[in-house]
């Protein structure tokens, strides 16, 4: 059997960075949870996932390709921009 | 004594052309630093000046400066959104100051071009009006605070929209720029 190939930290920050990302959609209730299939409203969680998100994405960058550094920066400012829009929604619903 | 008189009136004549000499300086120092400030960066644009053809923006100039535009506005959109997300303007304020410094001096030139693609809300000139005292469009009112603490501060939740609506003002100036050219290109 041959030894695999191992797997580099980089390569780990983009598949954990995929999933929040993709973990801020879903509490932000643009996306369905995967495992109940519906869709929640869960702000603090989606703050937390996007932070973390920023977090790995600035460990991720210097090793990114200008075009892939401009698209992780735009998804991120639509997550926050989305957040924050959200965040405006529940603000203006609890008045 | 009248000597003394005399000298003391000289000396006091003498103080108040300092004086006027001095206030002069500092009003033509104060015209000339103004003009200096407000002279554009570029030669080609001062050319533009000097031949009083501001006007007449040529279409290659205009998509030009909207591409470095578009460029510094979305760095702008984020340092907004990264300080709304994080609740708090200070870390990211110098380079806000930056990047407002250059809109401020590049938007004059697009505006008159840009504002037949912006959609109006009131919500913008009563912000620019808040935090300047004059009123302003959805564009303007993203850099016309001077800190990023106020964009912040003053928003009653019309600044995501406001940037959507910037953004996408600068989305039809583009779409138009490159209908215009495409014809003879």
């Amino acid at each position: 059997m041959e030894p695999s190939e191992r797997t580099d930290v980089y390569t780990l920050l983009r598949y954990t960075l995929e999933l929040y990302i993709a973990s801020a959609w879903q509490h932000m209730g643009f996306l369905p949870d995967p495992a109940t299939g519906q869709t929640h409203l869960a702000l603090e969680e989606a703050r937390i996932a996007i932070d973390c998100a920023d977090f790995l994405a600035g460990k991720l960058k210097p090793r990114l390709e200008p075009q892939e550094q401009r698209e992780y920066e735009r998804r991120l400012r639509d997550l926050k921009l989305n957040f924050l829009a959200k965040q405006n929604d529940t603000r203006m619903e609890a008045f | 004594m009248g000597m003394i008189v005399w000298a003391r009136t000289l000396a006091q004549g003498i103080r108040k052309g300092v004086l006027q000499v001095q206030a002069i300086g500092r009003v033509y120092w104060t015209r000339a630093h103004t003009v200096w400030q407000s002279l554009p960066e570029t030669a080609r644009e001062q050319i533009r000046h000097w031949r009083g053809a501001g006007v007449a923006f040529p279409i290659e100039e205009q998509r030009a400066l909207l591409a470095e535009y578009y460029e510094r506005f979305e760095r702008l959109a984020e340092l907004i959104c990264d300080a709304a997300f994080a609740g708090e303007g200070a870390p990211f304020q110098q380079e806000y100051a930056q990047v407002r410094r250059w809109l401020l001096r590049a938007y004059p030139h697009l505006k008159p071009y840009l504002t037949a693609h912006l959609n109006c809300d009131p919500s913008d000139a009563e912000f620019g009006k808040r935090t300047a005292g004059k009123a302003t469009d959805a564009m303007e009112a993203l850099f016309v605070a001077e800190t990023l603490d106020e964009v912040i501060r003053y928003d009653q939740g019309d600044l995501i929209g406001r940037l959507e609506r910037a953004r996408s003002a600068l989305y039809r100036y583009g779409d138009y720029l490159r209908e215009v050219i495409a014809p003879s290109g």
